[in-house]
């Protein structure tokens, strides 16, 4: 890559390139620059303090509020949550959002319908989502007195009270209400796809599910790692659901590190501890989600 | 064919289940005070639309819909010309330094809002950008916009590079060939971004209720917050508010979706 | 109607001899106020009020959603811009971050000029104030107390119990009659709970117990604090909040009470105005009552708190206009009476505005019962709202551990004594309340 870089620019071209290039990206870049990674320097700077956040001295204390992290007991149990609440979330959206992708844009009946039912949770502002969640999962809500209904009455539990049901529980909730996002994406990735294959498929005599894993998914992989990205990223940073149902309880259950560096940081004043809490937050995602996107970009190649 | 049942099954059970909620919001949003202690299931008997209008005129809501609309709109459509541009850039062109825009746009991925709202306060604060409509549009493509690079970036990668290089061999500056070569033929993606952002920008609360306290220049969101208290909520007016919210997007969404069937059979890209 | 025409004509006085500001120049106000909803509006028609009677004064009002009130009130107030006045959770442990900061201005001066200091209660004087010096005025005072559904109660033979025996047997008899949930408890929420941990930490330990702890040398750890966390957990095992208290939301449980599926619950007026919109003549088939002793020793101290309190920015260019403000808003008859009439209960004494005042019966009845008790000295209504935030968030996580059956009593003692000396140590606890003689 560099070497048939080399060869290809000389000086002057160099410049226009640069030039071309930086006209494209200018917009963007400087935005994201100004309002989110200068903002972000700064809170790296503000996790080298002792700081509530409000008055104007800082006590430098260098990398402690680094080394009380990792010895934080609870920071640990918040990140391992926030492995499992991801890692579920992401199976969901991407495993049943790239199945039931595939299924509507194939032209079945009611197409629009269905569709159109997808996405619905995904408009709901994040307080309604927790509302509704609330109405699902309490002892005496929609699922409970659903088993019960329909017989099933010994699988009906107290969802949110229950120290291993409730972050489970909840990454439901979470994938319940970004799904749709992913069918989305998923469609519009499907768009790339070539019919005649499916057609020349058909004739050679592949059934719908041979088709799905010979055509779809490998032309799905690049949209793939988007939805991947994205799902993951979201969840990481997910907020919302878990403030408006459990605050992170019962006790800790679904204490994650986004929950974990609101109460540290803004509830507590504790702005210093709480910037720490962010930059791993950031650094311990960041890192997983380039190596991903290497290995996905090495498999490409 | 003995699948048929399955597929159906499956797509009517998810269905139902995506649904449900929101019947039990519009149920609640419905029923008069007095029913209110029934459960979310139950229809209401009574149906009355006064808390619509409690809602809608009361509490402010026109006024809230219309900056919402507003900001969410502009939000979508800039947020397609500048993610679609750099990722122009990023797929098609040649140029030193790709690795560390890429780094630098991962980074952007995952920066917590809650995380960066001090100084990004100070700086909306040194822009005078505070209670105006565009510090919130500023700062809302700013923490989204690497997202929508790398969908964009993911559906471009698809398109054959012969197509941008002939017509820059017929004569077309890299604008001309971002503006009438790839953009048309990138209608689903560009369908997906603006509808995400726009959707993204209706829901966001932390940035309009930090920036905007001024309550004619608030949106939807902020005026929903008022339903919600610590201890109680006024719970008609939260699914009120919530319907009002919801049912502009089902339309925009029932409105743009057949775009992502559209480009099928048209097969743009091949 | 001739009474608050006079009120506002003193205020308009009081005013003027406070200012000097000359008749054409609008001073803007902006005050930010959280809180439940609907509770709010009563300060857009106080503003409207005062505004009548100060041609000269702009007050904005701006609403600012309450469980989001810190992440928007303080890079505001520490990037120097702000509202002049804004209601914000009061001490020992919660403003010490923005009064040490130096965000806040010093309200002594106005508290000897207006009077402030024949009306506030001490209880209250002590979480509002530190260093001898008066930083907030309590808006409304809060109260917490047993609600009870009379038609059950009714239906059963059953009475207001006296005692903690006769309150073992309410509690037995609603079991056996079917209710699986006797007391109501939204557990899921974790400030419910504290309710509780509030009334069993003051019954237990006396007013001057807990006092002892808040701004002496005592310490949570003290026998009485365990003995109180014991009979929490005992009666969550008992199954006294029903099978599952800790799945429980707040607001879902107080449906089920209204809807009459849940005879009891430990809850404040606050509820009220919403319950009387949505039941209208039914709320007359619920009434509360005092938690009876648990001991022999003990009394029954009624539970009181302010719920907040408003303070002025430091940085406020009109700090007199905006004491005066608060005077007109908390310290004035007409003004108290809106608050009251709004399901508010201003601090102080309210002797004489009852009787005008249109309070729901459930609410004054339950003022007339805590004024009866009152002699016996109060105790806190809501530990969580005056320890530092810190230490709130441990003994959440500690009494939903309790009431889970993962905790014991002396382990949830020890951990929040320990979050409480690392907030003293850091200085996150002001001390001690009151304001200074002179």
């Amino acid at each position: 890559m560099a070497a048939s870089f080399r060869r290809w620019s000389p000086g002057r071209r160099k410049r226009q390139a640069w030039l071309t290039a930086g006209l494209f990206l200018l917009p963007a870049i400087a935005l994201y620059l100004v309002f989110a990674f200068i903002p972000t320097l700064e809170v790296f700077e503000y996790s080298l303090n002792r700081w509530d956040g409000i008055s104007p001295d800082r006590e430098w204390v260098g990398l402690g509020n680094y080394d009380r992290l990792f010895g934080d007991r609870i920071f640990w149990e918040a990140f391992f949550n926030t492995v499992e609440w991801t890692a579920i979330i992401v199976v969901i959206n991407v495993g049943l959002g790239v199945v039931l992708a595939a299924i509507l844009a194939r032209k079945i009946k009611g197409r629009i319908f269905f569709q159109t039912c997808m996405f619905i949770p995904v408009i709901q502002a994040p307080i309604t989502t927790a509302i509704i969640w609330r109405w699902m999962y309490q002892p005496n809500g929609a699922i409970n007195e659903g088993l019960n209904a329909i017989g099933l009455g010994f699988l009906a539990t107290p969802w949110l009270g229950d120290l291993t049901t409730a972050l489970p529980a909840l990454a439901i909730a979470h994938s319940w209400s970004t799904l749709g996002l992913s069918i989305v994406i998923f469609l519009a990735g499907l768009q790339a796809v070539d019919d005649e294959l499916y057609d020349a498929a058909k004739i050679d005599g592949a059934t719908p599910i041979q088709a799905f894993w010979y055509i779809t998914l490998p032309a799905l992989r690049p949209v793939t790692a988007v939805v991947f990205v994205l799902t993951a990223t979201a969840a990481f940073k997910a907020f919302d659901l878990i403030w408006g149902t459990t605050q992170g309880g019962p006790i800790r259950a679904t204490e994650i590190l986004a929950t974990y560096m609101y109460k540290r940081g803004v509830l507590e004043n504790n702005y210093g501890y709480g910037s720490a809490v962010a930059v791993a937050l950031l650094v311990i995602v960041t890192l997983a989600m380039a190596v991903y996107l290497y290995m996905q970009a090495r498999r490409d190649d | 064919m003995s699948r048929k049942p399955l597929v159906y099954g499956l797509l009517t059970l998810v269905s139902l289940l995506m649904l449900a909620p929101l019947l039990m919001t519009a149920f609640t949003s419905l029923k008069p005070a007095e029913e209110l202690v029934s459960p979310p299931w139950v229809p209401p008997l009574a149906p009355t639309f006064e808390h619509f209008v409690t809602t809608w005129i009361d509490a402010n809501f026109n006024t809230y819909f219309l900056n919402s609309v507003i900001i969410s709109t502009v939000d979508a459509v800039v947020m397609i010309v500048i993610a679609s541009a750099a990722a122009y850039a990023l797929t098609f062109l040649k140029f030193p330094g790709k690795p560390v825009i890429y780094a630098l746009l991962l980074a952007g991925l995952m920066i917590p809002p809650t995380a960066i709202i001090l100084p990004l306060y100070v700086t909306e604060q040194r822009l005078g950008l505070l209670n105006t409509h565009l510090g919130v549009i500023l700062a809302d493509l700013a923490l989204a916009v690497p997202i929508f690079i790398f969908l964009m970036s993911a559906y471009f990668r698809r398109i054959p590079k012969e197509l941008r290089d002939a017509a820059r061999v017929d004569g077309a500056s890299e604008i001309q060939v971002y503006w009438r070569v790839i953009l048309p033929i990138s209608t689903p993606a560009i369908i997906t971004t603006g509808l995400l952002e726009f959707l993204w920008s209706w829901n966001d609360l932390l940035l309009r209720l930090l920036f905007l306290t001024e309550d004619n220049l608030r949106t939807l969101t902020v005026g929903m917050l008022f339903f919600q208290g610590t201890q109680t909520r006024d719970i008609s007016g939260l699914t009120s508010a919530a319907m009002i919210m919801a049912i502009p997007i089902i339309i925009i969404f029932i409105i743009f979706q057949r775009h992502f069937v559209q480009g099928m059979t048209q097969g743009a890209v091949k | 109607m001739i009474k608050r025409q006079i009120g506002l004509v003193l205020a308009a006085t009081a005013l003027s001899g406070t200012m000097a500001i000359s008749a054409w120049a609008q001073t803007e106000i902006e005050v930010w106020v959280g809180g439940e909803p609907g509770t709010t509006n009563v300060y857009d028609d106080l503003a409207a009020a005062y505004m009548a009677a100060n041609p000269d004064v702009q007050i904005n009002v701006t609403k600012v959603g309450s469980d989001l009130f810190n992440p928007v009130l303080v890079p505001s107030l520490s990037g120097g811009e702000g509202p002049d006045v804004f209601m914000y959770g009061t001490g020992p442990g919660q403003p010490a971050a923005i009064i040490n900061g130096g965000l806040v201005a010093d309200l002594t001066p106005y508290y000897r000029q207006y009077g402030w200091d024949a009306m506030i209660p001490e209880s209250i004087e002590n979480t509002t104030s530190s260093d001898g010096r008066l930083w907030a005025v309590g808006n409304e005072v809060e109260n917490t107390a047993m609600f009870y559904n009379r038609a059950i109660f009714d239906e059963l033979g059953l009475g207001v119990p006296e005692t903690w025996a006769d309150f073992e047997a309410t509690v037995e008899a609603l079991i056996e009659a079917g209710y699986d949930t006797p007391i109501g408890l939204g557990a899921a929420d974790r400030w419910p709970i504290s309710h509780w941990q509030s009334m069993l930490f003051g019954r237990f330990a006396s007013p001057a117990g807990v006092e002892e702890v808040m701004f002496g040398d005592g310490a949570w750890t003290e026998a009485a604090f365990v003995d109180a966390s014991a009979l929490l957990q005992e009666m969550t095992e008992e199954g006294y909040f029903g099978p599952n208290p800790v799945a429980n939301g707040y607001a879902e449980i107080m449906d089920s009470f209204w809807a009459g599926d849940i005879p009891m619950t430990f809850t404040g007026p606050w509820i009220v105005p919403g319950a009387v919109e949505s039941l209208g003549d039914g709320i007359a088939d619920f009434g509360t009552f005092q938690v009876p002793p648990m001991a022999d020793d003990q009394a029954i101290h009624p539970t009181e708190d302010i719920g907040s309190g408003f303070y002025v920015n430091a940085n406020s260019e009109h700090p007199d206009v905006s004491a005066d403000i608060l005077d007109f808003f908390f310290f004035n008859d007409d003004g108290r009476l809106m608050l009251l009439n709004n399901g508010s209960i201003p601090i102080g004494s309210l002797t004489e505005l009852l009787p005008d005042s249109t309070l729901p019966a459930i609410t004054a009845d339950l003022r007339a019962q805590i004024d009866s008790h009152r002699p016996n000295g109060t105790i806190h209504a809501f530990l969580d709202t005056v320890t530092p935030a810190s230490m709130t968030n441990v003994t959440y996580d500690g009494l939903q551990a309790l009431m889970l059956g993962v905790m014991t009593p002396e382990q949830f003692v020890e951990a929040i004594q320990a979050e409480w000396e690392v907030a003293k140590a850091v200085g996150a606890i002001l001390m001690p309340g009151g304001v200074a003689d002179n």
